[in-house]
């Protein structure tokens, strides 16, 4: 794979040369990133073979070629040809440019090439063309999989001229998302400093994933509005303004045959833009590029002290944890759920897809909004709300064990914990304070707002069930110490069988809390009994032995 | 002759710091010259500018005849460079990683090849030219640093820390690899902490403390300038460290307070 797509760029050697750059240099740099690309996720990363299949890549252009296959279908059904090609532009253009960023910004931003590359006689040009190159080919394997179904559609509908046509604006809308990037890349790193940068970067990793898969939930929803049904829709002056519509535009010429202002100016705007700017940024920003990149691993800057966590989580810390095993434990993960980019990646999208439930669920009828909500109150759908917590909190306790700097869990070996029961519980605790009681008290204002008192109940109940079953999933699962677990694939998916069990055991609890509702006083019988469960679950992980706990 | 580096009021600053001021140098050919300071004193700042990767800075500095600013690249081709903290990537193999750099110096794949073989070799890394170097000690990538450095055959070779992780017996073969590569003239600029070592290799010393050189000269210099002792007392007189046993004392009893 590699020698054929090294033997493809050659073909351009030309247009390398002409831009002044060296071409045997930039086939080495490429060629090396793509040999590490292909190592990086590999499942198994101890063994010496050289895997050419990277798994967690392949996952995601399935992704991709789903999302692909459902523009197909927009594409076929709106009968505006103006809005499908817009949506499909702003779609591709909004894809790639995110991807780029959170998938992609490791690479682009590797710090570690200052010092492998940088000492090397290597003109900052040449490194520049090296890392567009490596950035053009990832991106085109991610294009083809995302414009697949939407070209083949276009094939078929529109005749083999429009359908060549989009392949041309589809590339001019992945120059426009890489060119839009790498700026927006250049202006950051002018104005910010590294750790907001990849801050920045953070909070759009965490927009990405949420938007995936609220993707899938609310698209579908769009497809029923009336607008897109409007087949009269022409293009305004405003149009120059957007981006998609540049492409739609030039499309549209050889489409309806209309040459009027607006038409052209967003055709020449479409061409004009790409060239312009990838002419901009080979002058005048390879070299400030790589010297801001060079500057990122330099700078030493003290960073100004933090404010120290929430007061209201020091004052619950002071309440719920003893002194000791237990409060360190305590800081430790809340400090690490507050500051560890990683793990705010996983956890923050798996609230998201809270907020995207409680959409679905509240919002499912084809009735108005009113008529929703007065409905709403009638059923049990609360319920399910209350219980949906569980799953955010599990996906946390199962990511707060693993930690890139998982090697630092020695200190829990090395320490004299008499009662390892201590640390889990600590932890434990760290999670409920800093989200779970958060989550649930937004839910609570949410129900109450829509269930009246009706709902009062069932959250007192639901409150104590759900710390019920973190405890019982704690029991159940392999015990592991906080930030103490390699991130491989082995360890992030955790044992199936586990899951599932976890699964029935939540869906059971709130299928029962359904039922004793229907019961007269059926939950405030039965809720002595689930606080007595819980005490007992609780006295249990604190007897936790070090035989008990996994090393992992 | 000609000096092979020369800076002249050579200050660098980040943001509101300033890390190095006005440093003033000339170094002559075949000169083994090591550079000592606490931390954070500038060394590596002072090598990254000198080697050409940080191209913002005050002042002059020529290496080899060529401006480091505007002249960058042919600088580079002449030098090596070994960074600390084993910066390499990990996901290669020593022989794919010297091939890789290699090729960024522009030479034949066959040399490469052959003399990264014959080097790994005389480093006792033959049995794993082929493995990744994920599992490498820290020992055994610096080992491979140094080849990756040297392997374009530079005429000034400039090393940060470069015996950091190194067993003895390495330490005393890259020792002997500097004095050798001096006796064949070329000239080598490196920063070290440890100070025996310094004290035996180096022709020149220069000791470099929050920016400013404070000492610049022999080790007999250095030692007649009124400091007695080993190069690490006159290293702690001079740096105005001079309060470790008092230091020592309080770090005791502070372990004893209730």
């Amino acid at each position: 794979m590699i020698a054929f797509l090294i033997r493809f760029i050659s073909l351009f050697k030309w247009l390398y040369n002409w831009m002044g750059v060296d071409f045997q240099q930039m086939k080495t740099i490429v060629a090396t990133k793509l040999l590490m690309d292909n190592r990086r996720h590999v499942v198994g990363a101890t063994s010496q073979k050289d895997g050419n299949v990277n798994a967690s890549f392949i996952g995601v252009m399935v992704i991709y070629g789903i999302l692909g296959l459902f523009f197909s279908y927009i594409i076929y059904v709106i009968p505006s040809f103006l809005i499908s090609m817009t949506m499909y532009h702003s779609y591709l253009i909004l894809m790639v440019s995110l991807t780029l960023v959170s998938d992609f910004s490791s690479v682009l931003l590797d710090t570690s090439d200052n010092t492998i590359i940088l000492p090397r006689p290597v003109s900052s040009k040449t490194l520049l063309a090296a890392r567009v190159t490596h950035i053009v080919i990832y991106l085109t394997q991610i294009t083809i999989a995302l414009s697949l179904g939407a070209l083949v559609a276009t094939f078929i509908k529109f005749g083999w001229v429009i359908g060549f046509l989009l392949m041309i604006t589809t590339i001019l809308s992945l120059l426009f998302a890489l060119i839009l990037t790498n700026g927006l890349y250049l202006v950051l790193m002018r104005f910010t400093s590294e750790e907001k940068l990849k801050n920045i970067i953070n909070y759009f990793q965490i927009a990405m994933t949420f938007l995936m898969m609220g993707a899938y939930q609310i698209l579908p929803r769009l497809m029923s509005k009336n607008f897109l049904e409007d087949s009269s829709f022409v293009l305004t002056w405003w149009a120059a303004l957007v981006p998609p519509m540049w492409m739609a535009g030039l499309l549209d010429i050889f489409y309806s045959s209309t040459v009027d202002s607006v038409h052209v100016v967003c055709a020449l705007f479409a061409i004009g833009f790409s060239v312009v700017a990838a002419f901009l940024m080979s002058k005048f920003f390879s070299s400030t590029f790589s010297e801001k990149l060079a500057d990122l691993g330099t700078t030493n800057v003290a960073a100004e002290p933090k404010q120290n966590r929430s007061g209201f989580l020091l004052g619950t810390r002071n309440i719920i944890t003893t002194q000791g095993i237990e409060r360190a434990s305590f800081d430790l993960v809340s400090a690490a759920l507050a500051r560890d980019r990683k793990l705010k990646l996983k956890i923050y999208p798996s609230i998201g897809s809270i907020v995207i439930l409680a959409v679905v669920v509240v919002f499912n009828g084809k009735e108005s909004f009113q008529g929703t909500l007065n409905n709403l109150s009638n059923l049990s759908a609360h319920i399910f709300l209350i219980y949906s917590v569980f799953l955010v909190i599990q996906t946390i306790m199962t990511q707060v064990c693993i930690s890139d700097y998982f090697k630092a869990g020695w200190v829990f070996n090395a320490a004299p914990i008499n009662k390892p029961g201590l640390v889990l519980l600590g932890s434990w605790k760290a999670v409920l304070a800093s989200f779970f009681v958060p989550i649930y008290g937004v839910i609570t204002v949410f129900v109450v707002l829509i269930w009246k008192t009706n709902g009062v109940d069932d959250l007192i109940f639901g409150l104590v069930a759900n710390i019920f079953v973190t405890l019982i999933t704690i029991i159940v699962s392999s015990k592991h110490f906080p930030l103490s677990l390699e991130p491989n694939a082995k360890n992030q998916a955790g044992n199936f069988v586990k899951v599932i069990l976890i699964m029935m055991i939540i869906g059971a609890i709130g299928f029962g809390h359904y039922l004793l509702t229907k019961v007269e006083y059926g939950l405030w019988i039965s809720f002595p009994l689930i606080i007595g469960l819980t005490y007992f679950c609780y006295a249990k992980v604190k007897a936790s032995t070090w035989s008990q706990i996994d090393l992992g | 002759m000609a000096s092979v580096i020369s800076t002249q009021g050579l200050t660098k600053k980040y943001q509101k710091a300033t890390v190095l001021k006005n440093i003033n140098l000339e170094i002559q050919p075949g000169e083994v010259i090591g550079y000592i300071g606490p931390n954070g004193a500038g060394k590596s700042t002072t090598i990254k500018i000198m080697t050409g990767i940080i191209p913002e800075f005050e002042g002059e500095v020529n290496v080899l005849g060529f401006d480091v600013r505007t002249q960058a690249l042919e600088a580079k081709r002449k030098i090596g460079y070994i960074p600390e903290n084993a910066a390499l990537y990990e996901v290669l193999t020593p022989l794919e990683y010297l091939s890789f750099v290699g090729q960024l110096y522009q030479l034949e794949k066959e040399v490469i090849s052959a003399r990264a073989k014959e080097l790994l070799n005389l480093f006792d890394l033959a049995k794993q030219m082929e493995m990744r170097m994920t599992t490498f000690s820290k020992g055994m990538k610096q080992k491979v640093l140094l080849i990756a450095g040297m392997l374009h055959n530079p005429d000034i070779l400039f090393l940060d820390e470069p015996l950091s992780g190194l067993d003895a017996n390495a330490v005393i073969l890259v020792k002997e690899i500097l004095v050798q590569l001096k006796k064949s003239g070329k000239t080598i600029f490196y920063s070290s902490h440890i100070m025996d070592v310094v004290e035996k290799i180096s022709d020149r010393i220069i000791i470099i403390n929050k920016g400013e050189i404070i000492a610049n000269g022999s080790f007999t210099e250095l030692n007649n300038a009124a400091h007695q002792g080993s190069l690490e007392d006159i290293f702690t007189q001079l740096t105005g460290n001079r309060e470790h046993i008092e230091v020592a004392e309080q770090f005791i009893q502070a372990l004893n307070n209730k």
